[in-house]
């Protein structure tokens, strides 16, 4: 013990007074800073106090060998753990000194003793501490082994070796930060993995200068070697850790689901694709999207997570996902030509990158990285031209083709509220311009080839700001206009004719409510609404043109509509207090109820908001399905029983 | 290893990458006797007292102090020896009390007037820093701590390296006051033959990595007829810091 007193003697005679004079001087910053109109934290001078102190403290071992003096310590009968512990006395005596310095300096300059007190220490100040004190220590180690420790220099073979030892360097570096930031940015978007990492590199710095000073003394070429291999084997460690991780962590399998968060059945009703939590990361971060193959059960993991989409052709052929690529290499990605962060997937079932219009933002900044790159990509029927929505602007690219012309959606800034492709190939587009009146919705149709714009109508629906949907029929001839409006009063629903050959009035208010209301096409041409407040919700069935045919009250308690499951049968989504959530299927013509399955609804609601012509045909396999509790089934008839699709049974 | 041996060298070795300084040297140096180690700059002297030290493991074979192996042993071994470096070791901004105390603590037989009596002979100010004293005062203040707690085995490394003639006459005097109280035995390298010419009882050369010569000082300068430093010159010539 008194050994390790002696070690801490010394250094704290040795570095006393700079740490000292160095707090007292730091504690004045706040009081300096506050006279320029600056505001600098106390806690924030005592962790760069702290983590001055540590490096200090750490510096001291480096020092005593590339001055020669390790000899003064190790010729003396002074055990290497004592020298060790000793330092480490010292490194909280200093500590310990610096804190009270640094804050009777900021308490006599500023005459606020808010912060004067022992609780403004929290753990990141005890890690500054530790951080200082291991990096300093670690550097200055090996900076002592570098300055006299080769005897035998060779400057061919450093010649060769120092660019060899360089990329090796960038490499394992870029492979560790990268990984982990790539898991950090797709699975754990919280702070404690980057502090285990971080930590366990610091502590790990720490063990590696302890084995080199025990293996070494005052050799600095087996300080150097033992440094080294303890360094060097924590990264193979860590890479070799952080591969098997990102392996496992960002590519689960079907097996891995756990809950279904998600689900949207392909238009042409075969498959379905289902956004998931899995046994693995975040499940507030990490949802994989499968595809799942509804006649077979098959499910197969898109190739990265999307961070949008996925849109379809109105066809079902041709998906089109973003995909979140390895935020980290995506300065490599783009020197190697790959800027994209789109994939295409066609009817072969090939994947292939689509390129990013030039000016969507997919480089390495934050708001790629949290999305925003990427609002809508609407491919169309024949899968070669993908209309390209972002940030209020929208492109064309073709495969065949290439990029297109931006197009000028002006004057001023305009919001696209739907698309879908027409038959002639164009692009028909619902957009609300600001500074224009707030209740006008422009309709256009895109030439993809030259960008230009062919007005069609312009409709007064309600209140730009709540226009909560615009769907398109099947062939985009007829467009739904949902308002909630300003007020819940003012909320409706408006069926506007984009053919004039029709002859029928151009825009026809079908409902007006106190309630949100949602309305769908049905396959028949016929429309289907739901409006009213709680206990008063009505079955409005429209005729194509837009005439009332019937009405059906819908009981007491919340009733929604999901979408068309059979042809002519609607899932009613129907909950409340008391009342036990159930799926209705309701028949659009007799207005009775023909099934009703308790604690499922239909995820037609939700993928029916993507635009037209994305929702599965009723009736087929993608129509059919159910969620409830994180659970994906399929209703195989009116009649049968749900059969569950995911998550998979477990096999014992 | 006989019975009076206080140090063995048995076949080391001290290689820096591909650079071997000392190649399979093996000596004994007998209690109470004075080893007076030569050779050239470069020779591996340094290198080998570090062994002989437990600073350094030797690349291969061992060295033995008082019968353990020092690089296993060192701390314990250490308790009974003491080490003098061709330049003070001690950290520059600490004053000479601050060094003293710290002896006095790691020290079991630590005399402190003994000490204190020889800093006061060769003008050594307790209040100094260590970077204050001269270069002389700085050897014989880390002669002074070496001899504090009466050690059985002595290593000096070119300690008078740099000196004055007064200054190395003022070390060599109180270090030939202390073998004579004492049976200390003693292992030294210098550059200084006449210096250690009456002081040492054996010498061994260093030459090319290899011990070229060990034996007797007194029968090697008869066998031979000539000088210590005529032996030195003769031993060596040609060879020298080859990288």
């Amino acid at each position: 013990m008194n050994k390790i007193l002696a070690v801490a003697l010394l250094d704290i005679r040795r570095l006393g007074f700079g740490v000292l004079s160095g707090a007292l001087i730091a504690g004045l910053v706040p009081a300096l800073s506050r006279g320029v109109g600056g505001n600098v934290p106390a806690d924030f001078i005592v962790m760069m106090a702290l983590g001055v102190v540590g490096l200090a403290v750490g510096g001291n071992f480096g020092t005593d060998f590339t001055d020669g003096r390790a000899s003064f310590f190790f010729a003396r009968p002074l055990q290497t753990p004592a020298l060790i512990l000793g330092r480490c006395l010292a490194l909280v005596v200093l500590a310990t000194a610096a804190f009270v310095a640094v804050m009777s300096s900021h308490w006599l300059s500023t005459s606020d003793r808010t912060h004067w007190d022992f609780f403004i220490l929290t753990w990141w100040h005890l890690a500054a501490l530790g951080t200082g004190f291991s990096l300093s220590l670690a550097g200055s180690l090996n900076v002592a082994s570098r300055v006299r420790g080769d005897r035998s220099p060779n400057r061919l073979r450093d010649a060769i070796l120092i660019p060899v030892r360089l990329t090796l360097y960038l490499s394992a570096f870029i492979l560790v930060f990268g990984l982990f930031a790539d898991i950090l940015v797709r699975a754990y978007q919280s702070p404690t993995p980057m502090k285990l990492f971080a930590g366990s590199w610091v502590v790990g710095l720490f063990i590696a200068s302890v084995v080199a000073i025990v293996a070494g003394r005052a050799d600095r070429i087996r300080i150097s070697r033992f440094q080294s291999l303890v360094v060097y084997t924590q990264l193979g460690l860590t890479s070799a850790f952080l591969v098997g991780a990102w392996t496992y962590i960002l590519h689960p399998g079907p097996a891995a689901i756990q809950r279904v968060l998600f689900v949207q059945g392909s238009p042409d009703g075969r498959s379905a694709f289902v956004q998931t939590t899995v046994d693995r990361g975040d499940p507030g971060t990490l949802n994989p999207v499968f595809v799942l193959d509804l006649a077979s059960g098959q499910a197969r993991r898109l190739n990265s997570d999307p961070w949008g989409g996925p849109w379809l052709s109105s066809d079902g052929r041709t998906l089109v996902w973003s995909e979140a690529t390895p935020f980290f290499f995506r300065p490599i990605w783009r020197l190697l030509g790959g800027a994209t962060t789109l994939r295409v997937r066609d009817g072969s079932g090939d994947v292939q990158p689509l390129s990013m219009p030039a000016g969507v933002n997919d480089g390495f900044q934050p708001s790629a990285i949290f999305g925003g790159m990427v609002d809508v990509v609407q491919p169309s029927p024949q899968g070669d031209v993908f209309a390209v929505q972002w940030e209020r602007r929208l492109a064309f690219f073709s495969r065949s083709r290439g990029e297109g012309p931006e197009v000028k959606l002006g004057p001023g800034k305009a919001r696209l509220r739907g698309s879908a492709f027409i038959a002639s190939g164009d692009l028909r587009v619902a957009l609300v311009r600001e500074g224009a009146s707030p209740s006008l919705v422009e309709f256009f149709d895109i030439d993809p080839n030259s960008g230009t714009l062919k007005p069609i109508d312009s409709v007064e629906a309600g209140e730009r700001r709540n226009l909560t949907r615009v769907q398109f029929n099947s062939n985009a001839t007829l467009a739904l206009l949902t308002s909630s409006g300003a007020n819940m009063a003012r909320a409706s629903v408006t069926l506007v004719s984009l053919d004039t050959a029709a002859g029928f009035p151009r825009a026809t208010t079908l409902l007006t409510d106190a309630a949100s209301p949602r309305a769908i096409f049905l396959a028949d041409g016929r429309i289907a609404a739901v409006s009213g407040v709680r206990d008063q919700s009505v079955l409005k069935v429209f005729s194509p043109t837009g005439q009332p045919v019937r009405d059906t009250a819908l009981g007491e308690g919340v009733s929604s509509l999901d979408g068309e499951m059979f042809p002519g049968l609607v899932a009613i989504d129907h909950s409340g207090s008391g009342i036990r959530r159930e799926l209705v299927l309701l028949d659009c013509t007799t207005g009775s109820a023909v099934r009703r399955v308790p604690e499922m609804r239909s995820p037609l609601g939700i993928a029916a908001i993507l635009g037209p012509g994305q929702i599965p045909p009723p009736g087929t396999a993608g129509a059919r399905l159910l969620q409830s509790d994180g659970k994906l089934f399929e209703l195989p008839s009116v009649t049968a029983e749900p059969r569950l699709l995911l998550p998979l049974p477990k096999t014992e | 290893m006989t019975s009076q041996s206080v140090v063995r060298v048995e076949n080391a070795s001290v290689r820096y990458n591909k650079d071997l300084v000392v190649d399979s040297v093996s000596f004994e140096v007998a209690g109470g006797s004075v080893f007076a180690l030569l050779g050239r700059n470069g020779a591996g002297k340094s290198s080998l007292i570090r062994c002989l030290l437990g600073l350094q493991r030797p690349t291969t074979g061992r060295v033995l102090v008082f019968g353990e192996d020092v690089w296993k042993h060192r701390a314990r071994l250490m308790a009974r020896s003491a080490y003098v470096p061709e330049a003070c070791d001690a950290p520059g901004q600490l004053r000479v009390r601050d060094i003293v105390a710290f002896h006095r603590s790691m020290y079991a037989t630590w005399n402190e007037g003994a000490v204190r009596e020889r800093l006061n002979r060769f003008g050594v100010s307790e209040s100094a820093a260590v970077s204050a004293l001269s270069k002389g005062q700085r050897a014989l203040f880390t002669l002074a701590l070496a001899l504090g707690n009466r050690p059985e085995l002595l290593v000096l490394d070119d300690p008078t390296l740099g000196l004055d003639v007064v200054a190395r006459n003022d070390f060599f005097s109180d270090f030939i006051g202390e073998l004579a109280d004492r049976g200390t035995t003693v292992i030294l390298t210098t550059h200084d033959l006449a210096g250690v010419e009456g002081i040492a009882d054996r010498v061994g050369i260093l030459q090319g990595a290899h011990l070229a010569l060990d034996g007797d000082v007194e029968q090697l300068k008869m066998e031979r007829g000539q000088s210590l430093e005529q032996i030195f010159t003769e031993v060596t010539k040609g060879s020298g810091r080859k990288s």
